[in-house]
């Protein structure tokens, strides 16, 4: 009901004369979930910069739901409805675990600095209904009893988890996740993916870059992988598997081998 | 008591009087450093604010408060100027650019002699500036700080000071914020800048110079940049030391020296952060350790 569909056409992205990504087109359906993976240095990050406008892309076209993002600022992409998680998480250390998730509904508050100094009832409110959402996608995501914990005083995985709350807290239509899997154990990564199923049930679209390609393969409806900045094979996770030229990104020729 | 409590407003007003002005420029740097801009802009924003109010009190014949809010906004009005191109800049390019626009304002005071009376400065400006004048300011101040601090719009900013990237993906526009919060203080600034005008009889270029924005950034990075009463306790202490190290002059510079360089070395969170060491002493050695740990561990 919620999700969008993303569509990446030939985009591209220099840094200095290295090639970072060099021509890239896929399509994350909605409401499905979309993997992309590939080897280190195959652009997935860069790739997902150029999609939340961190990054300018240097040709090439994003758009949503056949709407334009290209060339939109981080903040607007967000505002199109697009979150995202980051590889080597970035919470605010020494804030509250709930402090780091409200600070997802901020396009949600709608009542102007004024109403704000002015203390206007709206804005209470506004606040209130702010941190009960948080409080239950806290809960959600079985971390409720951190709340209140400092962030940069979490575990691992529990990292993670918080900022996929930020993310969702953001009621995003699109979620990029950044290799959430990284540094799990295996029974984290169950829960992992547990947790994306659970995202993909209520309806938004998910693009998941990610290394560990069992994982992918248990929770992705299709796949993209990328090496060296351009796209190798495109499938479903059994496709993948099975695809030569994947084999060989991954654990080299045979020659080599 | 009554008669002990005015006999001691009468022997220290003046002395209260710098310590209420001075906070309030206080107030103004720490909604800058809120969003990590290290602004040497003060001393201009300040003198725009006192020579603005000056002239629409004695040559324009203005009430008191709307010319000191014609100074206050004549110095956003500065600060929305130069914000757009200085904000892009990042740490000391930052710095530089905003002492630049303080020469600049110094170099303008000191050459428009009709406006400004040049080198010799204004003198005999009426004096409209009461204690409650800037009690009731500070006060504003205050509540202003403390109400947006607990909005999203202070989360937004707590967040564009920590990672401005994250800030962004959470959808703050991080330009826009950084530049209101530059703008209000440049207003405070100027409203620090016209009532000090009117508090001394007496203003020159030389008054809003280096020393003063250098100086305006001290009270709150000696008090605590992330305690809200940290920029009233870091100017009360500035404005007092150098009272209670009359005894020698040769002393005195010294030791508000040295003091200055102990408490960057050993509170870098500012005066504020001692009480937070009392209170979460223990907790803050355990995260330390738990730090440690995982670092070993990675």
């Amino acid at each position: 009901m919620i999700g969008v569909q993303l569509e990446v056409w030939k985009i591209a992205k220099r840094f200095q004369g290295i090639v970072a990504v060099d021509s890239i087109s896929f399509v994350a359906a909605a409401r499905q979930v979309t993997g992309l993976i590939g080897p280190n240095g195959s652009g997935k990050t860069t790739t997902m910069n150029m999609i939340t406008g961190l990054y300018p892309a240097d040709a090439g076209r994003i758009t949503l739901d056949g709407v334009p993002l290209t060339g939109s600022p981080p903040h607007q992409v967000a505002a199109r409805g697009v979150a995202r998680t980051f590889q080597n998480i970035r919470l605010l250390a020494d804030q509250s675990v709930l402090a780091n998730v409200t600070l997802g509904t901020h396009l949600g508050h709608r009542r102007s600095i004024l109403a704000v100094l002015a203390r206007l009832p709206g804005v209470a409110r506004e606040e209130r209904e702010a941190e009960g959402r948080c409080r239950s996608l806290l809960d959600e995501l079985r971390i409720g009893h951190l709340a209140e914990v400092l962030a940069g005083n979490l575990s691992y995985g529990d990292r993670r988890r918080v900022e996929i709350a930020r993310a969702l807290a953001t009621r995003p239509r699109l979620l990029l996740l950044d290799e959430p899997a990284a540094g799990m154990n295996h029974s984290e990564k169950e829960q992992l993916a547990d947790l994306i199923r659970q995202i993909k049930a209520s309806g938004i679209t998910v693009l998941l870059i990610e290394h560990d390609i069992d994982l992918v393969s248990k929770v992705t409806d299709h796949i993209v992988c990328l090496n060296f900045g351009r796209e190798i094979a495109e499938g479903t996770p059994a496709e993948i598997r099975n695809s030569p030229a994947v084999i060989e990104a991954y654990l080299g020729r045979d020659e080599a081998a | 008591m009554s008669a002990w409590i005015s006999q001691f407003f009468a022997s220290y007003s003046n002395i209260i009087d710098l310590c209420l002005l001075n906070s309030l420029v206080g107030y103004g740097l720490f909604l800058a450093l809120s969003a990590n801009m290290f602004s040497l802009a003060t001393g201009g924003f300040m003198a725009l604010g006192a020579y603005c109010s000056v002239y629409c009190t004695m040559e324009l014949g203005f009430p008191f408060a709307p010319a000191v809010f014609a100074g206050a906004l004549l110095a956003a009005l500065g600060a929305a100027a130069i914000g757009a191109p200085v904000l892009r800049l990042r740490g000391d390019y930052f710095m530089l650019a905003t002492f630049a626009f303080t020469e600049v304002i110094r170099v303008i005071a000191l050459n428009w002699d009709s406006v400004t009376g040049g080198a010799i400065g204004i003198f005999s400006i009426p004096r409209h500036t009461e204690t409650w004048h800037l009690a009731l300011a500070v006060a504003v101040v205050i509540y202003v700080a403390y109400t947006l601090r607990r909005s999203y719009f202070g989360r937004a900013i707590a967040a564009v000071k920590q990672d401005d990237v994250v800030a962004q993906s959470m959808g703050v526009n991080v330009f826009m914020h950084r530049l209101s919060l530059f703008i209000a203080s440049g207003f405070i600034c100027g409203a620090a800048g016209a009532l000090a005008a009117h508090l001394n009889y007496f203003i020159g270029p030389g008054d809003f110079g280096l020393v003063r924005s250098v100086d305006a950034l001290t009270y709150p990075i000696l008090g605590g940049v992330n305690a809200l009463a940290g920029p009233l306790i870091g100017a009360i202490f500035t404005t007092l030391l150098p009272e209670a190290l009359r005894f020698s002059n040769q002393l005195r510079e010294i030791l508000m020296g040295a003091l200055v360089v102990a408490i960057v070395l050993y509170l870098p969170g500012g005066a504020m952060s001692v009480f937070k060491l009392r209170w979460f002493g223990v907790r803050a050695g355990e995260t330390k350790l738990a730090a440690a740990t995982e670092q070993a561990q990675s």
